[in-house]
């Protein structure tokens, strides 16, 4: 179950980016301002049920990443919280933390810990990951000689190892080959029948009435309406359709 | 907890190897630095300045290993912020473990330089007594210290990029108010509550006077350079707990 309420949350945008001492006090010392607060989500509350699917749709930039960080704890809100329960495993990214210069075997441990899990976890479900990932003969290989195609089996079979109640996901199922997204898609099934909540940012809007129980959809950081997936997939569509006409 | 110290591990670990992997002369590198120096003010001291320390050229490798310690885990830890900044942008996990993970990375090369040390000792057929214990307290103290000192520079480099030129200067100045290359004889008396504020010279003297000279600093001492430790390690968590939060936006 995961409750949001009231998150707002606000970047700031330095016009120049300042990264050291002598800048900051460069432009204390010339008074300008340089920076515009921006908010990327105002005021976002609603309820998730345990084992609920639930898409987040809108146009780029209208705050769908920064809410799946904010519930994986990655961000910190200005205003606001969110209560979970259950361990979240978030997938923002596939592969992050991979290390070049170590064998893909190594790497899936590192991986492996890094979204959660334990050593010994990981070592129950190594020869799973191997079979799933479908590069056996390379796992004593250094990584780097990796194409980016066996790089991602190799993190996706490590993820969907992670026993998460709670899973965000960021736009990842879209990459890879078709192979490769039918077996996303497995997962995916598989999560639901296990009764995971399940919370997904992705630019398929054909998909996500599919996948989802629930969807969200933003705009400019506001809520526009949280509901059934049809019905707000609907809405969504027209209200594109009547913005695109008015162009 | 228990996952903390698996992701601790694993990150410590799997740094150092891709550190001395990528040559062929691998971990022996790690061994050159301190090495190198050792040679470099041997050369200077013993037989230029004709210094008249008791086993001098063992006073100056415990020195240089214990310092060189503190080089390198406040360096592995500012530049990690950078080098894991994806991890800090996309995966939830407590922030501390970056730094804990980078000062092991470090404390092993110092325990395999600490290693080496004990060969050269040996053949150089230093008188060993149970004194040489001590060395754990020392190095026990020395790593709260240097955490809480890597907790500061690791939050501040994540905004402040020019850190690591302020801290480079530090260290210049710390070597030399340090007794490594010198001993603590040398300081004049009315001085000398000033040089022992320096956690660093309090520890390394300890260091030189149990593993050399066979004799232990007092209890009331050992306690207040844990105390100053602790005090720096406290104040190091907070300011990078705190800052912490902002990391995924800020790095």
């Amino acid at each position: 179950m995961i409750k949001i309420k009231h998150i707002t949350k606000s970047f700031i945008l330095p016009h120049e980016r300042k990264y050291t001492i002598f800048e900051h006090i460069l432009s204390f010392i010339k008074m300008n301002k340089g920076y515009e607060k921006y908010y990327a989500l105002k005021d976002i509350t609603l309820d998730i049920e345990e084992g609920e699917v639930i898409g987040i749709i809108g146009d780029n930039g209208s705050g769908k990443s920064t809410l799946l960080k904010i519930i994986a704890k990655i961000l910190v809100p200005d205003n606001g919280e969110v209560i979970t329960h259950g361990k979240i495993s978030s997938f923002i990214e596939l592969g992050v933390g991979f290390q070049d210069e170590l064998t893909a075997r190594e790497n899936t441990y590192l991986y492996g810990i890094l979204t959660g899990m334990s050593k010994k976890e990981i070592s129950a479900k190594y020869e799973e990951i191997v079979k799933y990932s479908g590069v056996k003969k390379f796992m004593d290989v250094k990584l780097k000689k990796f194409s980016t195609g066996m790089r991602l089996r190799v993190a996706f079979s490590t993820a969907i190892q992670s026993n998460p109640d709670i899973l965000i996901l960021d736009d990842i199922i879209g990459v890879g080959d078709i192979n490769f997204q039918k077996k996303c898609f497995e997962a995916f099934q598989r999560f639901k029948k296990e009764r995971k909540t399940i919370i997904l940012a992705y630019h398929h809007i054909e998909a996500i009435e599919k996948l989802c129980d629930k969807v969200l959809y933003l705009e400019k950081g506001r809520q526009v309406a949280f509901g059934p997936a049809s019905k707000i997939v609907k809405m969504y569509v027209e209200r594109n359709a009547i913005n695109n006409s008015k162009k | 907890m228990i996952k903390n110290w698996d992701l601790i591990k694993e990150l410590a670990w799997s740094d150092f190897k891709v550190r001395y992997k990528g040559s062929i002369l691998g971990i022996f590198w790690s061994f050159l630095k301190p090495i190198l120096l050792f040679a470099i003010f041997y050369v200077v001291f013993a037989i230029i300045f004709k210094s008249d320390v008791e086993n001098y050229a063992l006073f100056i490798l415990l020195g240089i290993i214990m310092w060189n310690f503190l080089v390198e885990a406040t360096n592995i830890s500012m530049n990690n912020m950078l080098v894991k900044k994806e991890l800090l942008k996309s995966i939830y996990f407590s922030r501390e473990v970056l730094v804990i993970s980078s000062c092991l990375n470090a404390l092993i090369t110092a325990a395999s330089n600490l290693a080496l040390f004990f060969i050269i000792a040996l053949i150089l057929k230093l008188d060993f007594s149970a004194h040489i214990l001590f060395l754990f307290v020392s190095m026990t103290l020395l790593f709260v210290l240097t955490l809480g000192i890597s907790y500061i520079l690791a939050a501040l480099y994540v905004k402040y990029r020019d850190i690591t030129h302020i801290w480079e200067v530090c260290v210049q100045i710390g070597f030399w108010i340090t007794p490594i290359v010198y001993s603590i004889g040398l300081i004049p008396n009315k001085y000398m509550y000033l040089y022992m504020i320096n956690p660093f010279a309090r520890i390394i003297n300890d260091a030189h006077n149990a593993v050399l000279y066979h004799t232990l600093p007092n209890v009331y001492q050992i306690l207040i350079t844990a105390g100053i430790c602790i005090i720096v390690y406290i104040i190091g968590y907070k300011l990078y707990k705190y800052r912490s939060k902002y990391f995924a936006e800020e790095v």
